[in-house]
């Protein structure tokens, strides 16, 4: 069995999607071991991967519309995570693929995914704000070790952590590396990059826990947008109870262009930061 | 086998009886109204696939979200197999996988979480109170397709091309009463799939034929959906002929039950 040793190392953000095929339906991926070596796979590695497997098995011309997901269990970075396709449904102008990520014979994440052609049709968006400091004034997400091929900046305005560290629910993020002109590519970084921050960071819920361990990750994708140019991320509460949050957001390009909307449910959980 | 012919009209609790076939093997019964209408209600198949995930989930852990696809048109006249898959039981969360199945095809695929209950921090969102009453609002024009349930619009109407009535805002309830928090969930669940955050005055385009494409809810705290609750939804983005909307459903008393989010495919 492959075992990766936990010396720093920084595969591009391609070489984790370039995902090794072992069958039909059945694909392998690398694992970014952060500079920090945590030793718990980052959320957005594992949707962004797994979106890819499921693209992989779609004919051409069909392009990630929506995808949901939950988190079963902890992944380990020290092993590769398996994904195991499922063919649900290849229609007409739709096809829909399940997907399970699997470490040591158990799911740890498991995905749908729709995939739909181009098709025209009525147009309804919400805009971009407009009144952001431009990234290269926004200071360096706190936790940017964590999911280190992506870079993130915090838009403010910031609450400060007990452990003095700064939050924020909106982020400008780009991929570091370029990316090829690959819309599923494109897509599966947005999925990469959506899992940074939560809603509940702002100052509308400063009542909040902030640690918190994501259970379920749903997008819906819209216009194709660059994620290695950088893309606003901004995310706001929807509601909480039980120990629970559920949050949305959306994923705009610097220039207003809307790629994606999420949402995400997470466990609250006891600690500081 | 079974063939369901119009009109039959089980009540939501004989829809929520399925059938055991196996161990995480069962059968549903399907509404079936006299209106020429011969393809399922999604409501009806996504309450069902939750109710078959949820019997098999250790007592004391409730539904808390869920998350489905509409694969394929089901057909009223046959019945639904539901296959659970055991994705995982923690310390406290249980997940399941559903399969709906006609013909050995997926209809419809379903993942679904359940947790213990806990404490923790509250953010709500509060239900809007400038409502009319439901005894005053008139009833929904599709409602014959989701018999189960009585649907209300709440004003601003809206006129579709064909004259039909609509509105994003609807008061609905289930018409009998119900056995259990899992029925109640389930029940939120059938009346969720009713009109569409696109019905209202936030855009000029109204889908007169809409296909539902993928359907999730998170549910909050345990509301009774034999009794009148409030079902409020709005746009959140459209474009490629799909639209996505979001929904929250309060009791008439403004607790806050579940929020819900559809995609849907506009059908020329």
């Amino acid at each position: 069995m492959t075992t990766y040793n936990p010396v720093p190392h920084l595969p591009s953000f391609t070489e984790l999607l370039d995902l090794e095929e072992l069958d039909r339906d059945l694909y392998r991926g690398l694992n970014e071991i952060p500079p920090n070596d945590r030793p718990t796979l980052y959320g957005g590695q594992v949707a962004a991967q797994a979106l890819r497997a499921a693209g992989l098995t779609v004919p051409e011309g069909r392009y990630p519309h929506s995808l949901h997901s939950y988190f079963l269990r902890v992944g380990q970075r020290a092993k590769p995570v398996i994904y195991k396709v499922e063919r649900d449904r290849d229609g007409g102008s739709f096809s829909s693929r399940r997907v399970s990520a699997i470490q040591d014979g158990e799911v740890i994440f498991d995905m749908s995914a729709s995939f739909h052609v181009d098709r025209t049709g009525p147009e309804y968006l919400r805009e971009m704000r407009t009144d952001l400091v431009p990234p290269d004034d926004c200071e360096p997400e706190s936790f940017n070790q964590n999911f280190p091929s992506c870079e993130a900046r915090l838009v403010p305005p910031l609450r400060l952590t007990p452990m003095g560290r700064h939050l924020s629910t909106t982020l400008w993020v780009r991929i570091r590396q370029p990316l090829p002109d690959d819309r599923l590519i494109q897509g599966c970084a947005l999925t990469y990059v959506s899992d940074i921050g939560s809603g509940f960071t702002g100052p509308a819920t400063m009542q909040m826990p902030i640690a918190a361990a994501s259970l379920d990750h749903a997008m819906w994708f819209r216009s194709p947008v660059r994620a290695d140019q950088w893309c606003l991320l901004d995310q706001y509460p929807v509601m909480a109870g039980g120990a629970r949050g559920l949050y949305g957001g959306s994923i705009h390009s610097a220039d207003g262009t809307l790629g994606a909307m999420l949402s995400q449910e997470m466990l609250f959980r006891e600690g500081q930061y | 086998m079974i063939e369901f012919s119009p009109p039959f009209h089980p009540s939501l609790t004989e829809l929520l009886d399925l059938e055991e076939l196996d161990r995480d093997l069962y059968r549903g019964t399907n509404e079936y109204p006299d209106n020429d209408h011969p393809n399922l209600y999604g409501g009806q198949v996504a309450a069902q696939a939750l109710r078959a995930a949820g019997l098999t989930v250790p007592e004391g852990r409730h539904a808390h979200s869920m998350h489905g696809y509409f694969l394929r048109a089901g057909r009223r006249a046959r019945p639904v197999v539901f296959h659970v898959q055991r994705d995982r039981d923690g310390r406290s969360f249980s997940s399941r996988r559903v399969s709906a199945i006609q013909d050995g095809e997926v209809i419809f695929d379903l993942a679904a979480s359940f947790h213990v209950d806990r404490s923790g921090a509250v953010h709500d969102m509060a239900m809007r109170t400038d409502l009319m009453a439901p005894e005053d609002c008139e009833p929904e024009p599709f409602n014959h397709n989701f018999p189960s349930c009585e649907a209300r619009l709440v004003p601003p109407l809206r006129l579709t091309d064909r004259g039909d009535k609509v509105s994003p805002t609807v008061w609905v309830r289930v018409r009998e009463p119900l056995p259990d928090r899992l029925a109640h969930a389930c029940a939120l669940v059938y009346m969720s799939d009713i009109s569409s955050g696109f019905a209202g005055p936030d855009t000029d385009y109204i889908p007169v034929r809409a296909a539902s494409l993928d359907h999730s809810m998170w549910f909050q705290n345990p509301i009774r959906a034999d009794e009148w609750c409030l079902l409020d939804m709005s746009p959140m983005m459209a474009g490629g002929a799909r639209g996505l909307y979001s929904g929250a459903m309060h009791s008439i008393d403004g607790t806050l039950g579940s929020m819900l989010t559809q995609q849907m495919l506009f059908v020329e």
